[in-house]
């Protein structure tokens, strides 16, 4: 085995071996569940009956069809041969319709069995269980309305029940939107109603890999230290070059992050899907009476992609997002931990770290701040533009642009190449900063000091 | 010659670390490098290790150029040493003697041996930091010379050892040289450098002031001065003597029984100052050359040259 190969050994196997790597790993993804279960919680239902305005050209809905079983209330908006952009704007603004939590609008087409989208907008996000509440009330009064209206009198009725049968069985293509997505005359305000949802899971992104930038780095660093005030690294470096260790360092800890998120990622899945066949149950625990048996698995799968939250978090480009993510954790991590490498080598304790840490993380911070701030208000400004260039803050702004779906492919190209170029160059300097920094002792170095040891 | 250095120079920013220091180390010697602190023999130590490199001159092992290759064929055992506190002894010397270049076959049987040679087998699953610090030291050695190095360089290799077990690695090391080893002993005890040592060089502000093997070095620092125990008085006794021969110290242990030490100048040699001493009826009962200590020769020539230096200077 190569010698890099041995120490990548060593600082692996030497930190996944900690009682403090396990304890993480293991209440990671429970933390991680645990949260999901909570939004899951603080979206139960009130038991009350939900109020729906219905802009419904169909009649489908109208009283003499409508199911109204599942203590769904339906109201037809008052007059008809309105548009359905007119009839948001009077649900967002006409002080009649304040007491209703619903706009539903059904498509006419969808008693010609076709696949075509309707609408229900909300003022409050809807729980789960209202949602599918009311999509199952829909479902109901379209079956009545399929076997009493438009095959009633069907003499081959019979003869075409399989298919029939099916369309009655389809449920209506429901999407949800919140009112606060339209203005007065019911015209969309924002292009993209599932914006804050991905810049927040961008968001999320970014401070995962902020937060594991330090933390992984600063394992470098404190490993550095280490090995200088244990004063085994004389002995190291007589048998490797000090580069070699320090890339080892780095590489071994940083398979130690990687193995973490893989075992959160497994245990996360494991311990969402395990929970989420128990949502449903969360709601109330009458609704499993509700639900007959052949419908449990259906409304599960209602419940599951028709909420909205859930809808927009199934939807976005996972792959592209994963994969942007270990590349930018990937090489944000390298970046820093050379820099947290060298500064370790170039102090005798952790507290003599402090001052060389600040402008070296300065970057880091200031551009986690911006994201935070400005993400959700200015999302494509100039500023999140260049931080998600330069090669110090791209690793937390680009996650943030990619989840948002705002950043062009030559964009984050040009990004991740000027990473990997940076990421070289920062290694070489590093290491030289290293390599003198390891083998002295004794008082702090002074900038000054540091910047000649570049030219040894 | 296994070793050689050749006009080693070694400058920092602010300080010149080693001036054109030139020496050889015969196979299978214990070679003892000398010099107060800050003379340069860490800088020559890291020089030889490869982990810095000589700004001018070569180091010549075995014929040919040190490189990266050699590494293997070096054990050192730094001044400054300490092992992963938190990482268990076996696993830290099965790692140390990789990085080394031994296989994990080799390692583990070699270390076996060395365990129970050194009745320590027990240790193998504890922490360093369980372990008293002389413990530790010897699980360093071992760690150190487990490769089987041609040549090994041992910085302060008994401090931290009570006297039991320093002579417990004293006889290790000196199995080491007959078994084949060349080691380089770098050491402020002049005790152990007259017991072990084969050759010394002594290194002083930077450059080489002094080398050769132990005898020949002593021999040449000898002052020909003897000490003579007699029976008398001792005015009797400077009276016997005459102009070449100088009595530098006197001491009486009671009325009757002396010491005197006398120095012989001028090339004469003791058969002529007993000659004297017997023709004036002195009652001899002990002579016996004075040879000057290694402490003594390194406390001499290292001040000759600062004053020498000085001097230069003014």
């Amino acid at each position: 085995m190569s010698k890099v190969g041995l120490i990548i050994g060593r600082e692996y196997l030497t930190r996944v071996k900690k009682k403090s790597f396990i304890l993480m790993t293991i209440l990671g993804p429970i933390l991680f569940a645990g949260f999901f279960i909570a939004i899951a919680f603080i979206s139960k239902p009130e038991d009350k009956n939900e109020k729906v305005l219905v802009l419904d050209d169909t009649y489908v809905l109208s009283e003499r069809f409508a199911i109204n079983e599942k203590s769904v209330e339906w109201t037809p908006i008052t007059s008809s041969d309105i548009q359905f952009n007119e009839a948001i704007g009077k649900f967002k603004t006409d002080e009649k319709y304040k007491d209703y939590d619903y706009l539903l609008w059904l498509s006419p087409k969808t008693i010609e069995g076709t696949d075509t989208q309707s609408s229900l907008i909300y003022r409050k996000t809807p729980s789960l269980k209202s949602e599918s509440k009311i999509k199952e009330a829909i479902d109901k009064s379209l079956e009545f309305y399929f076997l009493n209206v438009q095959y009633k009198n069907d003499s081959v009725f019979s003869d075409r029940l399989k298919t029939a049968y099916s369309k009655i069985r389809s449920s209506v293509n429901l999407v949800s939107r919140n009112i606060n997505d339209y203005d007065e005359n019911g015209v969309e305000v924002k292009e993209n109603v599932d914006f804050k949802v991905q810049v927040g899971i961008g968001l999320g992104f970014s401070f995962f890999i902020f937060f594991f930038i330090f933390f992984f780095g600063s394992q470098v660093m404190r490993g550095v230290i280490e090995e200088k005030t244990n004063r085994i690294i004389e002995v190291i470096v007589s048998s490797v070059k000090p580069f070699q260790l320090m890339m080892g360092k780095i590489i071994g800890v940083a398979f130690v992050g990687l193995t973490q998120f893989i075992i959160w990622g497994i245990l996360s899945s494991i311990l969402i899907s395990l929970a989420s066949t128990f949502i449903p149950e969360l709601g109330s625990t009458d609704s499993i009476v509700q639900m007959s048996l052949e419908q449990n698995q259906q409304n599960a799968d209602i419940i599951g992609l028709q909420n909205d939250l859930l809808n927009t978090i199934f939807g976005m480009p996972w792959l592209n997002i994963i994969t942007s993510f270990l590349f930018y954790f990937l090489m944000g991590y390298l970046i820093y931990s050379a820099l947290f490498a060298a500064i370790g080598a170039a102090v005798d304790n952790e507290t003599d770290t402090q001052q060389f840490m600040l402008p070296i993380t300065a970057p880091l911070i200031f551009a986690f701040y911006v994201v935070a701030f400005s993400a959700f208000d200015n999302p494509d400004s100039a500023g999140m533009f260049w931080l998600s260039m330069f090669p110090l803050t791209s690793p937390v702004v680009m996650l943030v642009r990619i989840s948002m779906g705002s950043a062009e492919l030559w964009e984050v190209l040009l990004s991740m190449g000027l990473l990997i170029v940076t990421f070289i160059g920062v290694v070489w300097l590093a290491g030289k900063i290293y390599r003198t920094g390891i083998l002295m002792y004794g008082k702090k170095p002074s900038y000054k000091e540091i910047f000649k040891w570049l030219k040894y | 010659m296994i070793f050689e250095a050749k006009n080693i120079t070694k400058v920092y920013q602010h300080h010149t670390a080693l001036d054109d220091v030139s020496i050889s180390v015969p196979e299978q010697k214990i070679f003892g490098l000398l010099g107060p602190n800050g003379a340069g023999k860490t800088s020559l130590i890291r020089i030889i290790n490869q982990i810095t490199a000589p700004d001018k001159g070569e180091i010549i092992i075995n014929g040919e150029r040190l490189q990266p290759k050699h590494i293997e064929d070096i054990g050192y055992l730094p001044e400054e040493r300490g092992l992963y506190k938190k990482m268990k002894v076996g696993e830290q010397a099965m790692y140390l003697a990789q990085l080394k270049g031994m296989s994990k076959k080799d390692a583990k049987k070699e270390l076996k041996l060395w365990f129970d040679k050194f009745e320590i087998g027990g240790w193998w699953n504890k922490k360093i930091e369980e372990l008293s610090k002389g413990m530790a030291q010897k699980i360093q050695f071992v760690t150190t010379v487990l490769h089987k190095p041609k040549i090994l360089i041992l910085d302060e290799p008994f401090s931290g050892f009570d006297p039991i077990n320093a002579n417990l690695i004293k006889a290790e090391i000196l199995q080491l040289r007959d078994e084949g080893s060349t080691i380089f002993l770098s050491t402020h005890n002049m005790g152990s450098v007259e017991e072990i040592c084969d050759n010394i060089a002594l290194i002083n502000k930077s450059r080489k002031v002094l080398d050769g093997k132990v005898s020949e070095v002593k021999k040449e620092f000898s002052k020909n001065i003897y000490n003579i125990d007699f029976n008398g008085n001792m005015i009797g006794f400077a009276n016997a003597l005459w102009t070449n021969f100088e009595l530098i110290e006197k001491e009486s242990f009671d009325a009757n029984n002396h010491r005197a030490q006398v120095q012989l100048l001028n090339n004469n040699s003791l058969n002529s100052l007993l000659k004297v001493l017997i023709d004036n009826d002195i009652d001899i009962k002990q002579v016996e050359e004075q040879i000057p200590s290694m402490s003594d020769i390194f406390i001499e020539v290292v001040n000759q040259n600062n004053n020498l230096k000085t001097n230069n200077n003014e």
